[in-house]
């Protein structure tokens, strides 16, 4: 087993685990997948590390690590705990939907990137292919949920594709990107947090359905 | 000596004026002293910018590129420049002193306001009279209307928002024909500079209609019949001291404009324009001391005087048009003397009959004369400045209205001597209806005097009246001492007003004094001199107070004491002379003329066709919202809907907005 198809494989466990955030019911469940999604990412990183002799992403893969892997999953585990709406719960598409739906994802993903031609990832289409699709899929775990904690998820996992983008394509960038990657994960969902427990204390909802205030 | 930096001091001093007062609006006391005081001070330079210039007979100019592309700022202070520049800045110093006092009347009533204005009212004239092109003149023009128009509307009764409603109208119909006028001279010159006018050689009937435009425009600045329907409205409306630069000088400034444009600009080259302005002088001073004799209300009978007044001096301007027109110098000189000179005079002796009228109204609260009577005890001092205008509005001689009126006759008189048949009977009709309308002056001055001043009081107020105070006193002192100076002076002030005269109507030196005679160009013909005139008075005087003495002891033995009676009655106040029955006779004998005043009055017609125009104003506006606005509201309001569908409330839905919007711009970049 070649490391590209070691990627290659990791990055399909990437989408298997997008789904398992998607598709549980409790907010506390999805960041433990979420959890498990960030450590698969660390692989990802470390592998493509020791391929291409790309030292920058040791570094890369150690801050995931504490950033995506524990810090953000604690803050989110720890605040989400106590905010609970059964009725925001359900979620517009099923689980069935949710698997169409990311098929449909994945195979426009990898139309699209297979007209790509660059030298740097020509053996990792298949995981280029996996981080546009997760951005999608980002998108689509917003777009489904009701629970605006599920959402917050999904900008994870835009996040998380955004992040596994840069590294097959731009892995040499310096240390500073890494940074603001990993500042810009941390505060944006610690920002969220606050709003949306907030939101829960004044109108008593996580649904964002009842949230039309603004409508004109 | 260039005296042009004293001119932008006085006008920048009156400015200073004006705002100080509008500043100080909180503290009325002290924003009406800065106002009166900048204003005296600002008229002092006036006067020391004038004088020297008017004495040296040296014109002065100053031109820069000012911050309009398409007009220069252009300053022309020549001779006429000055006489005005010198009559506004007398009258002005005499109702800045004035105001000291009198506007303590108003405080709490926008004395403020008219502090403002009044100072802004004066600058812009005094700004309007130098400035030698089309655009500035408009622009001050304007200025004088607006800040006059707010010291008609000062009362802020309904009369006088009414009278200044019609003022604005007139005032505004006026400066439209100006704007015409000025709009040909433009068209044909290609600059808005006056002295590229005076350049033009025009067709007849193109200049023509250029000075008809003007003559009815500045007329109905000036209050000329038929346009003076509210100068009797607008001028008693305002406060004493504006009605005196109102009627003193804001009317001159009429008479201003048809000089600067009918002989200055177009040079009065055609024969009929000079009878028009004489014929409407004729009529304008006829009706006018008619209408004036009907008078209750004593500041509008001053205001009709004023249309009075205007016809002489138009009879003056036209008398000297048709001498240029017919190439006589010494009618030229002489018409435009007369004119001239009595614009001087009517300006010192209408400002003071104003500021006394002020001053009555002041202490009684009423203008109406059939509730005065009396007043010569109780305000002795105003009653003897009163007197000395009221002699001076007149003609009696030898007082400067005396003067001016003589000259319009010499000038008249020569006119009848020359020329075309037509001329030469225009002449004497005119003279006569010069010679009704000083009959009549003094006639209705008589009224005034006695009615108001004379005879028992007939209202407590005018019973309890006190004198005014000094300021008030300083200001008509300074007036009247100024009616006894400009006609015992005559033959000093002659000459200088001749000078003028010659450089509008560019002829050679007329000569019209020595030593103490005026005469009409030789002293063979006919000569007047002021101080004999009141030495002989006085001795007439003397010579009755001496009899008097002498017959003393005759006189006493057959006088018997005791209260006053009439055919067997004890007197009664009701018995007195008043306003209304004194003119009563005059106004049966006249009683056609009486009627003309309403037919004749353009402001009913005005009044009608304004409410046409708004009838038809209201008919149209609703057009526009039924056909445009509202079909353009009723598809604004529709597209909203469309497009609220599209608002759908939940954010998921933006996301995908902005997620698609981005795809899209990717295709297309990608494309």
């Amino acid at each position: 087993m070649t490391a590209t198809l070691i990627v290659n494989n990791l990055a399909g466990l990437l989408f298997v685990t997008s789904l398992l955030v998607m598709g549980v019911s409790r907010p506390t469940a999805s960041a433990v997948f979420y959890s498990l999604q960030s450590l698969v990412l660390v692989l990802i990183f470390v592998t493509l590390a020791a391929t291409l002799g790309a030292g920058e992403l040791y570094l890369w893969a150690a801050s995931a690590f504490v950033t995506k892997v524990v810090l953000v999953p604690v803050i989110m585990y720890r605040a989400l705990g106590k905010l609970q709406d059964p009725a925001a719960s359900r979620p517009l598409i099923g689980p069935t939907g949710l698997c169409l739906a990311a098929a449909v994802i994945a195979v426009l993903s990898y139309l699209a990137v297979s007209t790509v031609k660059l030298a740097v990832v020509a053996e990792l289409k298949p995981a280029l292919a996996v981080s546009l699709g997760h951005f999608f899929l980002g998108l689509l775990c917003i777009v489904s949920q009701r629970n605006i904690l599920k959402q917050i998820f999904g900008y994870c996992l835009m996040e998380n594709g955004a992040h596994l983008t840069l590294a097959l394509m731009a892995n040499r960038a310096p240390e500073l990107v890494e940074i603001g990657i990993a500042t810009d994960a941390i505060f944006a969902v610690v920002i969220m947090t606050l709003v949306a427990r907030q939101i829960f204390r004044t109108l008593q909802t996580l649904d964002v359905k009842q949230l039309t205030a603004l409508k004109g | 000596m260039n005296t042009l930096p004293l001119v932008l001091v006085s006008v920048l001093l009156y400015v200073a004026g004006a705002f100080a007062s509008l500043l100080l609006a909180s503290n009325e006391r002290l924003g009406i002293r800065c106002a009166g005081l900048a204003g005296s001070a600002a008229a002092l330079a006036g006067l020391a910018a004038s004088a020297p210039a008017l004495l040296s007979g040296q014109t002065l100019d100053f031109a820069s590129s000012g911050p309009f592309p398409f007009a220069r700022f252009v300053v022309h202070f020549d001779l006429l420049a000055a006489l005005m520049v010198f009559v506004i800045s007398l009258l002005a110093l005499a109702a800045s002193v004035y105001s000291l006092s009198y506007v303590r009347e108003y405080e709490g009533r926008g004395a403020w306001a008219m502090g403002f204005f009044m100072n802004l009212f004066i600058a812009s004239m005094l700004a309007l009279v130098v400035v030698d092109n089309a655009f500035y003149f408009l622009i001050f023009f304007e200025m004088m209307s607006l800040a006059s128009y707010f010291l008609v509307i000062s009362e802020q009764s309904n009369e006088a928002v009414k009278a200044g409603f019609l003022y604005f109208l007139i005032a505004h119909a006026g400066s439209v024909l100006i704007m015409l006028a000025f709009f040909l001279l433009y068209q044909h010159s290609g600059s808005l500079d006056f002295a590229s006018f005076r350049h033009l050689h025009l067709s007849t009937p193109l200049a023509s209609a250029v000075f008809l435009l003007a003559f009815f425009g500045f007329g109905a600045k000036a209050g000329m019949v038929p346009l003076h329907g509210w100068l009797p409205r607008a001028h008693p409306a305002a406060p004493s001291h504006a009605s005196a630069m109102m009627s003193g000088v804001m009317v001159k400034i009429g008479i201003f404009g048809i000089i600067r444009v009918g002989v200055d600009i177009l040079g009065a080259t055609t024969t009929w324009w000079g009878l028009l302005v004489l014929a409407i002088g004729g009529i304008s001073a006829v009706l006018g001391v008619l209408y004036a004799l009907a008078e209750h209300d004593i500041k509008r009978l001053l205001a009709y005087h004023s249309v009075e007044n205007i016809g002489i001096i138009l009879m003056g301007v036209g008398a000297g048009m048709v001498g240029m027109a017919t190439h006589q110098p010494l009618l030229a000189v002489l018409g435009l003397l007369a004119g001239l000179y009595h614009l001087l005079n009517h300006a010192v002796f209408k400002g003071l009959l104003f500021l006394g009228a002020g001053s009555v109204v002041f202490r009684l609260h009423t203008k109406d004369m059939e509730k005065m009577g009396g007043l010569g005890r109780r305000m002795p001092l105003t009653a003897l400045t009163f007197l000395i205008g009221a002699m001076a509005i007149s003609a009696l001689p030898p007082l400067n209205g005396f003067v001016s009126e003589w000259f319009t006759y010499q000038s008249l008189f020569t006119m009848s001597l020359q020329g075309s048949f037509l001329i030469r009977l225009a002449g004497p009709i005119v003279v006569v209806m010069l010679a009704i309308t000083g009959a009549l002056a003094v006639m209705c001055f008589v009224k005034v005097y006695g009615v108001s001043f004379s005879g028992a009081p007939r209202s407590p107020h005018a019973a309890e009246a006190r004198e005014v105070p000094a300021p008030m006193i300083a200001g008509m002192a300074l007036l009247a001492l100024a009616c006894i100076a400009l006609g015992l002076g005559a033959a000093l002030v002659a000459p200088v007003i001749a000078h003028i005269a010659s450089q509008l109507a560019a002829t050679g030196a007329i000569d019209v004094a020595s030593q103490t005679l005026v005469y009409p160009g030789s002293a063979t013909r006919t000569a007047l001199s002021t101080p004999l005139v009141a030495i002989l008075l006085a001795g007439g005087l003397l010579v009755t107070v001496v009899l008097g003495g002498l017959y003393r002891e005759q006189r006493q033995k057959r006088r018997h004491g005791g209260d006053a009676w009439a055919c067997g009655y004890a007197h009664d106040p009701r018995m007195v002379v008043s306003a209304g029955n004194f003119a009563k006779p005059l106004r049966e004998m006249f009683a056609p003329l009486y009627r003309l005043r309403q037919q004749a009055d353009p402001s009913p017609a005005m009044r009608h066709s304004l409410s046409w125009l708004t009838g038809a104003a209201s008919w149209m506006e609703p057009r526009f919202d039924d056909n445009i606005v509202a079909p353009m509201l009723r598809g604004i309001h529709w597209l909203g809907r469309q497009v609220q569908r599209l608002q759908h409330g939940d954010f998921r839905i933006y996301c995908l907005y902005i997620v698609a919007a981005l795809v899209i711009l990717i295709v297309l970049t990608a494309a």
